[in-house]
């Protein structure tokens, strides 16, 4: 590790005791070194003056937010659960249609079926009994 | 005493008490605010980035068992809230590009160095974005450590739980966080080292 790595862990009080001494005799000797220690410090310093910053005053908009996400989580929500529930209808109603055809189409088919053997009897009888 | 209102509003909040959830949020709005201006530089994203925080908060509420600090979950929250909106203003075309900005802001950053404690509104105003346009030429990760360690004065330990990274992370990105800055910031340095002299 350079010096200049050593720097670098040395301004967070990262480095081990060791490197300490070494380093900070280092500075003491090295220009250039030093310039970099004082700008390290002089960053964090600078940084550690910025002004607070003002809310702007959130309450409103996240006021505004949680409602509007509140209201669509709760159509999701209904959503989720008339889903099925239409689902559930619209099976149960086809059933009931499709039970009704079926009567339907059995009465249907009976009386069909009976006319056609009616008129097929009908028509054997009178071929049998008014035979050309 | 300020502990236990937290706590209690806390409890409140969490039985759906949307008045103590109010209290909560003009209690942290202005550090809250303080850090995502720091983390993401322009104000009106910093607004949307906090006003975000607040409303993931308040979702999650019902989950928070107090294992950290308030504050420590309120800050992850919003750390984790501005990286996010970091990258999405990084994938944005019309972002100009860290090489352009470093030369149009030379300036800047030399009276960053230069400048005394702001004595005023005015150099406040200055100091503040003099420090936003040294924070910029960090990526967001490194801005972030940088924040919390020397604006919002968390120890590594609590940087390490704020971001949920280890503390050699945390240790590892403050270096590099501060080699880009010695790098960008030296040879201005030395320039007003050589005025003072």
């Amino acid at each position: 590790m350079t010096d200049r790595d050593k720097l670098l862990l040395y301004v967070d009080g990262n480095l081990s005791a060791e490197h300490v001494r070494e380093i900070e005799a280092r500075i003491a000797e090295d220009a250039d070194l030093r310039a970099e220690y004082d700008l390290l410090r002089h960053v964090q310093r600078r940084l550690s003056q910025r002004p607070m910053d003002s809310s702007p005053g959130l309450w409103d908009g996240v006021q505004a937010q949680i409602r509007e996400e509140s209201l669509w989580n709760s159509l999701v929500w209904a959503g989720k659960r008339l889903v099925p529930l239409a689902a559930a209808a619209a099976v149960i109603f086809m059933v009931l249609i499709d039970n009704g055809d079926t009567e339907a189409n059995t009465v249907s088919d009976y009386f069909d079926s009976q006319t056609e053997m009616v008129l097929s009897e009908v028509q054997t009888d009178s071929l049998v009994i008014y035979p050309e | 005493m300020a502990d236990f209102d937290e706590r209690d509003l806390i409890r409140q909040c969490q039985k759906g008490d949307v008045q103590a959830f109010r209290h909560l949020v003009e209690r942290y709005e202005d550090r809250i605010y303080g850090l995502t201006c720091s983390i993401l530089g322009d104000p009106e994203v910093a607004k949307d980035a906090a006003q975000e925080t607040f409303v993931r908060v308040y979702k999650a509420l019902g989950k928070f068992e107090g294992r950290s600090s308030f504050y420590t979950y309120l800050y992850r929250i919003a750390t984790n809230v501005c990286l996010t909106f970091a990258q999405r203003e990084q994938r944005r075309p019309d972002r100009i590009s860290l090489e352009g900005m470093q030369e149009a802001s030379d300036m800047t950053l030399d009276r960053f160095l230069g400048t005394d404690e702001p004595q005023n509104d005015i150099e406040r105003i200055g100091l503040r974005e003099e420090i936003q346009e040294v924070l910029d030429h960090l990526s967001p990760d490194h801005r972030a450590v940088v924040v919390l360690k020397d604006i919002e004065d968390l120890s590594q330990e609590e940087i390490a739980d704020v971001l949920d990274v280890s503390i050699g992370t945390v240790k590892s990105r403050l270096s590099r966080a501060r080699a880009r800055l010695r790098d960008l910031l030296m040879p201005l340095y030395r320039e007003w080292q050589g005025e003072e002299i």
